[in-house]
């Protein structure tokens, strides 16, 4: 197991250089730069070509990339062109909330779909499952920016149960204004999580091993944990880790509407400013919490079912 | 008519119809003639003293030094802690003393001398000298700077003595006051900027009516009361916090709940609402108005019959009704309403649809022909308009093809001239319209704005007007000026844009400026 | 002299193929093919243009005349809206068919051959689903232009490794399971094994996500309206109407709910059909 986490943990390396690669070009690929961001319609020639030579822009690519990754091995990822300040206090202070958020919501998420999914399971094919089925597409067709608007309205403007907008300080506080983005982006991952929970339960509930354990006369409630609950898991983690992308975008649009400055706010707004360095940490940084999210849940499988020989399998 | 904050109306939205009325109303009643801006906040009583109050924007700020701003929200952060030597009159049609008390030019317009008030203090109480009005000038002056231009002919700021500075020009140059009266001639502290070096741009030292407490970059700037503010009396607020709330109607359910007491760029939807709930609203016209540029290399936009054309096919009194609830207007000229020497009697181009289609019939394409329209995503307003454009002209036979991009993507296509029709606005930094017809109805430095629009007439008149010293003869050169404009339009001139703001009803004094500058040393809030 | 044991589950596969449509698949469908024939025939049953604009019934809220309202146009959004499905139908089966078949087979192949090739293909679908789909959309309308196509490309090249993911994960855990092995054991061939064996298992779980992918994509569609993806104005569609609503969201709902309320239903009679096909897929496996 050691070894297997070792092994992942060196294989970060490429990945990371890889999307930071990829990153540095694309970005340039995109029209517009920042100094025509900055300028707007003052952008004559000179300025854009003064505001290029004072940020290294008008290097090669080859070249301001190298200088790139010098800085990084000294732990110097940039200057933000707007803000003129180091990019890594910049960004790295926006993170904790963030993930903060995200995993609030996914607590949130699991907290609805796995009793609903259970419920249905269990029911299946009442009316008690269609209900629950019909709730969660609905659910899932509720843009996630209207359903956080409504939220503030209904909870924190007719009635003001929750704040409105800030992240709050201290433990409890930060748990009570993250409560409606937290609610807002749980409800937005729930369906998915729920029909696939469901899924799955259904088919443990048929497995061979689930009858054979009635059979043997063992309680139902040790046969859902033990058992059922167990092998179902799985799927939910899966489903969750793949998911992590559309948290994440989901995220990035709750700290929109809870103005909350949270690492997803400052890369949308550094996109249209085209502020380079901050969208290449900010990036980074992202992919970084996936692939760790994704060795988490590889970590999870092999804890869980020990027929996954993690030992075995090639990393 | 106090209304206190529980007693807000709750009630679904009503029909809008209605509300129209009521608004005009609203604003007929409380618009006083010559002012630019509009506001349905009741008579000031008297002003109470402290309090914080709290402002929430659709941006962050990026920095304090004027020298590298670009963006609005530093731009007016910056007016509330550094003072010029002059400023925008009440009415916004001339400019007032502030740090110079008086002034004079020499006869040949070449030299221009400033004399500065007496005891000024900066916020931490130094006094403010004529070096420090040098230093920052000089800054300001300089052609390397994003903001030079707007100084161009001046060669050199120096002291005369320790209350006079001078302002020494390459020929005569009238837009100097209005110059002076933008952020970009904002007056700091020399031994501060210098003792900071490259950090100057966070640590900003003045002697406006507040000063910096803190900032947090995405969350919040926090300005403090500057007690060593010449203003006696003012400011009256103790604090004021900045917040950064991008989403539009997160910002105005911020208003509904009280954790803003101001906010900025409000949507004109929702103005009716925001009263009906019995909040303020402030609608600032005068330094925005919305164009359609065209790019004049691609035919037939090189003639001036199918320029014309287009611009009489532009319904602006639906587009000010629809699009803007009512809170635009119909634009009479090329340059906002707020620029001076701006004059609506030039024979504007109005909405006639039987002159358009005169105008058609006498160029190349009597027929029609099929128009590229490039607009910003996310635009809506621009995006209504142009539908409502588009629904007139295929009456003549023209089609619009419209290209939603992203906005800087946008923006570079423009800058490139890779564009045939921009839908955009013009927004003055000074209000000198010196400033829109330097860059844009010259050719050089920017081909005209990315025009390539080239009429020598014009181009004249303005470098004529730059120069020219007497107010009256200045006037009628832009009314020359506006007129012959009005027979080439390059730029559609559609309608004059507002800025929207929203208040609680315990904001008191809030009346930005037809330049957008807040003033909140004239704010309190009471009861 | 074998034909015994095969007849036997022969006649067991065809007795489940031939078994009735459950009501489940059955309203599915009938609802997909509503809304696709409402689609087709859209001309008959609204009475507006989607895209004549009227000024003067600018938002007007649900009446006789109009069903749906106006929008701030005074755009009918009833017609809006049906016209709004022929975008929208095909946004969600290009947007899921690509990257469905793509994923499906790179996961199926990977987590059954393991190896260096699992590994390999371990990484890329690292690196793409670290990446924040923000800047990879931005980039690709900067580079094709904007329109429908950029957007399909843009979900192409994301979307396939989360059906590569669910898969593989699908492929793993089934590999070891009894049946796999035993087959392995009889001398079944690899292929075999892989399309016979494993892929009716691992489909049911791509599949039922698929169902949630369709409403997902014309979601996508909304948010990346601000970035220029999309149709091309005035266009109906229901991501486009629902970002161009933003900021009427307080004061108009309908102009936003309408074109909601058709991605939920379109959403509903889909998860429909996808549990309906899910569950066929389960009983011809189940021996």
């Amino acid at each position: 197991m050691a070894r297997y986490i070792g092994r992942r943990l060196i294989q970060l390396i490429p990945i990371l250089f890889g999307v930071s690669l990829i990153t540095f070009l694309l970005v340039r690929l995109i029209p517009g730069d920042p100094a025509i961001s900055m300028l707007g319609s003052r952008a004559t020639p000179d300025l854009v070509a003064r505001i290029h030579r004072q940020f290294g822009l008008n290097l090669p690519i080859w070249e301001q990339y190298l200088h790139y990754m010098n800085g990084v091995f000294h732990a110097n990822f940039g200057i933000s062109i707007f803000y003129e300040q180091a990019v890594w206090p910049l960004v790295v202070s926006r993170v904790p909330l963030t993930l903060e958020l995200l995993a609030y919501s996914a607590v949130m998420a699991l907290a609805i779909a796995i009793p609903l999914a259970s419920l249905a399971a269990v029911r299946r094919g009442g009316v008690v499952d269609h209900g629950i089925r019909l709730s969660a597409t609905t659910a899932l067709g509720i843009p996630s920016f209207w359903l956080g608007i409504l939220l503030i309205l209904l909870l924190g403007v007719r009635v003001r149960i929750f704040p409105v907008a800030g992240e709050g300080s201290g433990v409890i506080g930060r748990i009570y204004y993250l409560t409606l983005p937290a609610l807002t982006a749980g409800l937005a991952i729930a369906p998915i999580l729920l029909r696939t929970l469901r899924s799955s339960l259904i088919e443990v509930l048929r497995a061979e091993y689930v009858s054979t354990a009635r059979a043997v006369g063992l309680p139902r409630r040790t046969v859902f944990r033990s058992y059922i609950l167990r092998n179902s898991i799985m799927p939910c983690l899966t489903v969750l880790n793949v998911n992590i992308g559309w948290l994440i975008g989901t995220v990035i649009v709750v700290e929109d509407i809870f103005a909350l400055p949270g690492l997803g706010s400052l890369l949308v707004s550094s996109i249209s400013t085209r502020d380079y360095s901050i969208i290449q940490l900010a990036t980074l940084l992202f992919a970084l919490l996936v692939i760790a999210t994704n060795l988490g849940t590889d970590i999870l499988y092999g804890v869980i079912d020990p027929r996954i020989s993690l030992a075995r399998r090639p990393a | 008519m106090i209304q206190s904050q529980h007693s807000r109306c709750r009630r679904a939205p009503v029909i809008l119809a209605s509300l129209f009325v009521v608004v005009a109303m609203v604003l007929a009643a409380c618009s006083s003639s010559g002012s630019p801006s509009t506001s349905s906040a009741p008579a000031a009583g008297t002003p109470v003293h402290g309090g914080t109050l709290v402002f929430a924007r659709h941006a962050d700020i990026f920095t304090f030094d004027p020298y590298n701003t670009q963006d609005d929200e530093s731009i007016f952060t910056e007016m509330q802690i550094y003072d010029r030597l002059v400023a925008l009159s009440p009415d916004g049609k001339s400019v007032v003393p502030e740090l110079a008390t008086s002034w004079s030019a020499a006869p040949n317009g070449l030299t221009a001398d400033f004399h500065l008030r007496p005891g000024v203090k900066f916020s931490d109480g130094t006094p403010l000298t004529v070096s420090d009005v040098v230093f920052s000038l000089t800054r300001a002056i300089n052609q390397q700077g994003s903001w030079g231009f707007l100084f161009s002919p001046v060669k050199r700021v120096v002291a005369l003595n320790s209350s006079t500075v001078q302002f020494q020009m390459s020929t005569a140059f009238a837009p100097l006051l209005a110059a002076l009266a933008t952020f970009a001639a904002s007056i700091y502290s020399e031994s501060n900027f210098k003792k900071w070096g490259s950090k100057e741009g966070n640590h900003p030292l003045g002697t406006g009516p507040f000063a910096l407490q803190s900032w947090a970059p995405g969350t919040s700037v926090v300005l403090v009361r500057n007690k060593y503010y010449w203003q006696p009396g003012k400011p009256y607020l103790n604090k004021v916090e900045f917040t950064n709330v991008s989403n539009d109607n997160s910002r105005v359910l911020q208003l509904e709940s009280g954790t803003a007491d101001i906010i900025d760029n409000t949507a004109p939807n929702q103005i009716a609402q925001v009263k009906a709930r019995g909040d303020q609203t402030e609608s600032v016209l005068g330094s925005a108005v919305g164009w359609v540029t065209l790019n004049e290399h691609i035919p037939p936009l090189n003639q001036a019959n199918v320029r014309l054309a287009l611009a009489y096919a532009l319904d602006r009194a639906t587009i000010a009704k629809t699009v803007y609830f009512g809170l635009a207007e119909p634009a009479l000229s090329v340059i906002p309403n707020g620029t001076f020497y701006y004059n609506p009697n030039t024979d504007p181009i109005t909405f006639n649809m039987a002159k358009a289609k005169a105008l058609l019939a006498k160029s190349t394409v009597p027929h029609g022909f099929t128009l590229n329209v490039m607009i910003a995503s996310g635009d809506t307003a621009s995006l209504d308009q142009t539908e409502i454009w588009a629904a007139d002209l295929a009456k003549i036979g023209i089609k619009l093809n419209v290209t939603s991009l992203e906005q800087t993507t946008a923006q570079q296509r423009y800058n490139t001239a890779q564009y045939t029709a921009w839908v955009s606005e013009w927004t003055n930094d000074t209000p000198d319209p010196d400033e829109m017809m330097g860059v844009g109805l010259v050719y050089l430095p920017q081909d005209a704005l990315h025009t390539y629009f080239n009429d020598p007439q014009i181009a004249a008149l303005v470098t004529q007007a730059r120069q020219e010293l007497n107010t009256t003869q200045r006037a009628a050169l832009y009314t020359q000026i506006q007129t012959l404009y009005n027979t080439q339009d390059p730029y559609i001139y559609t309608v004059d844009i507002p800025r929207l703001y929203a208040s609680a009803p315990t904001v008191h004094g809030f009346m930005p400026n037809s330049q957008g500058d807040y003033e909140l040393q004239n704010v309190w809030i009471g009861g | 002299m074998a034909a015994i044991p095969a007849t036997a589950a022969t006649s067991e596969a065809k007795r489940s193929r031939r078994a009735p449509l459950s009501w489940t698949l059955r309203i599915g469908l009938a609802g997909m093919a509503l809304i696709f024939l409402a689609a087709i025939f859209a001309p008959l049953i609204t009475r507006y243009s989607p895209t004549a604009i009227d000024p003067t019934v600018a938002l007007q809220p649900p009446s006789v005349q109009h069903w749906f309202g106006t929008d701030d146009l005074g755009r009918d959004i009833y017609a809006r809206v049906v016209y709004g499905a022929r975008i929208d139908l095909q946004i969600g089966v290009i947007g899921v068919a690509i990257p469905f078949v793509l994923g499906t087979v790179i996961g199926l192949v990977s987590g059954f051959l393991g190896g260096w090739v699992d590994t390999a293909v371990g990484r890329v679908i690292d690196v793409v689903m670290a990446f924040p789909f923000f800047v990879l959309a931005i980039a690709i309308v900067a580079m094709l232009g904007p329109g429908l196509a950029s957007l399909y490309t843009a979900i192409a090249l994301v979307s396939w490794v989360t059906y590569a993911r669910i898969v593989r994960g699908e492929v793993l855990s089934v590999r070891e399971r009894p049946f796999v092995l035993a087959a392995t054991g009889l001398g079944f061939g690899r292929l075999r094994i892989l399309l016979r064996h494993l892929l009716p298992n691992v489909l049911s779980a791509a599949i039922i996500f698929a169902m949630s992918d369709f409403m997902l994509d014309i979601l996508v569609g909304a948010s990346l309206g601000f970035f220029g993806l999309g149709v091309r104005p005035p266009t109906a569609e229901w991501g486009v109407m629902i970002s161009e609503g933003n900021n009427f969201i307080i004061t108009d709902p309908w102009l936003v709910f309408f074109p909601g309320l058709a991605i939920v239903v379109v959403g509903f009679f889909m998860s429909l059909v996808g549990d309906g096909v899910a569950d066929r897929l389960r009983r011809v496996d189940d021996r």
